[in-house]
């Protein structure tokens, strides 16, 4: 049987390769210098996967809290500035992993990211729930919103603001429901499941089979190469 | 020679990891979604993980009260964890294995009868996972300030003052409370809607 699948440019193992490299590099540019050029490497790979209005988002976000961050020295009470400086610093790292998360996203789907584990020797135990939990979150998001429509109907308000003044009482109202209703779903998908065989202990079926290529390399050495010069740069 | 009960408890079947699947999916919602919330103030953001840490207990708890096995804590923490690779933080997914490998230790020790060893084995894993999750951040947070002191113009004591207020005891403190007071009530939920209601 013939598959259509779109062709991805770099192997699954090189964008988690890649994407692991620099989020987990991100925490240790901290001077000005390696800091900007982590997230300008992080920008590039954003529009290689055409994702430009979120790259555009996330360098303005990152350029407006360094611009700020030069002002701070006018704070003059030292808790708000440090409270500010703090909070600039877990934004700026958050930016770089939500970038990098974001290409990851868009470029690799479930399905990929499940060959991938195949392929990679995850045992079985890994594997099964990690690809429920994946798709079972799209089912989540229905759910919420027919709940939010059943407690609307109830006159019963639930906000941001809900979490944080009454917590209890909103893990009851938003909470509770959806894990009753997932009860129902776990022996569903079981059912389903096992007339399709997951209890077979034969090999499975790999519809995208991983292909190491030379662009592969190329991308995985020139980024090493890259943030092996941040380094050098961070701790000279 | 085993006896069925003790081949059911080791035994983990497709059904039962499914449901961890599930119930790991549902703890990632809260996770992000409270976590998210709790940004939005100043105190949440700081202290995010352990305001995460009470909403996610339920999730936990209902599987350990549905799956007893040896092994759904374990698993369910790993599925819970893998996430973070996305975001690269290597130390923090292997801690959060280790602590979610203790927690399992501690809940099969009672084969997952005892309510108050499963809230206890919640705690240490949660606290495990968070710290580890959190360790990057804090111990890079101190090197920021240092690296960029001459460029926002700090001056030492307020560095101090800083390097002062981020301390391990406060977090691990905050952690390990948050995710006890998650799980207690979380049992008291569990028994209101579900133990009652026959679901469990």
């Amino acid at each position: 049987m013939k598959i259509n699948r779109k062709k991805q440019l770099l192997d699954t193992r090189t964008r988690f390769y890649v994407v692991t490299l620099l989020s987990f590099s991100s925490f240790f540019m901290n001077k000005a210098i390696t800091a900007h050029a982590i997230v300008a490497i992080a920008a590039l790979f954003l529009i290689g996967a055409k994702l430009y209005k979120k790259c555009f988002y996330y360098v303005m976000a990152y350029t407006a809290i360094a611009f700020l961050m030069f002002l701070i020295e006018n704070i003059s009470n030292i808790t708000l500035m440090l409270m500010l400086v703090s909070l600039s610093y877990f934004a700026q790292k958050f930016i770089v992993m939500m970038m990098m998360g974001n290409f990851l996203f868009k470029t690799t789907s479930v399905t990929e990211a499940i060959s991938a584990m195949e392929t990679m020797k995850f045992p079985k135990e890994v594997i099964i729930p990690f690809a429920v939990a994946m798709r079972f979150l799209p089912s989540i998001k229905d759910d919420y919103h027919h709940l939010k429509d059943s407690l609307k109907i109830r006159q019963i308000p639930i906000s941001a603001g809900s979490f944080i003044f009454h917590p209890v009482r909103t893990t009851e109202y938003l909470i509770v429901p959806i894990l009753i209703r997932s009860f129902k779903t776990s022996d569903e998908l079981s059912a389903s499941a096992f007339v399709r065989g997951i209890e077979r202990e034969t090999p499975k079926t790999i519809l995208y089979p991983l292909k190491f290529r030379y662009i592969d390399g190329g991308i995985a050495l020139m980024s090493t190469v890259i943030i092996g010069v941040l380094y050098w740069i961070q701790f000279k | 020679m085993k006896t069925i009960s003790e081949n059911n408890f080791n035994k983990l079947t497709s059904r039962d990891l499914i449901s961890i699947g599930i119930f790991s999916a549902i703890s990632l919602v809260i996770f992000f979604v409270t976590g998210g919330i709790a940004a939005l103030t100043i105190v949440g953001t700081i202290f995010n993980i352990p305001i995460t840490c009470f909403f996610t207990a339920i999730a936990y708890m209902l599987l350990v009260s549905k799956v007893k096995k040896r092994g759904a804590f374990f698993i369910m923490g790993i599925v819970s964890a893998l996430p973070g690779l996305m975001a690269a933080n290597l130390i923090g997914v292997l801690a959060s294995i280790a602590g979610w490998f203790l927690a399992e230790v501690i809940a099969s020790s009672n084969k997952y009868r005892s309510k108050i060893i499963l809230i206890f084995a919640y705690v240490v894993g949660c606290t495990l996972h968070s710290i580890g999750y959190a360790l990057p951040m804090y111990l890079s947070n101190a090197q920021y300030m240092i690296d960029r002191q001459e460029i926002l113009h700090l001056t030492d004591a307020a560095l101090q003052q800083y390097l002062h207020f981020f301390t391990w005891p406060t977090f691990f403190s905050m952690v390990a409370l948050t995710s006890f007071m998650g799980a207690w009530i979380a049992t008291k939920i569990l028994k209101k809607h579900f133990v009652k209601s026959g679901l469990l």
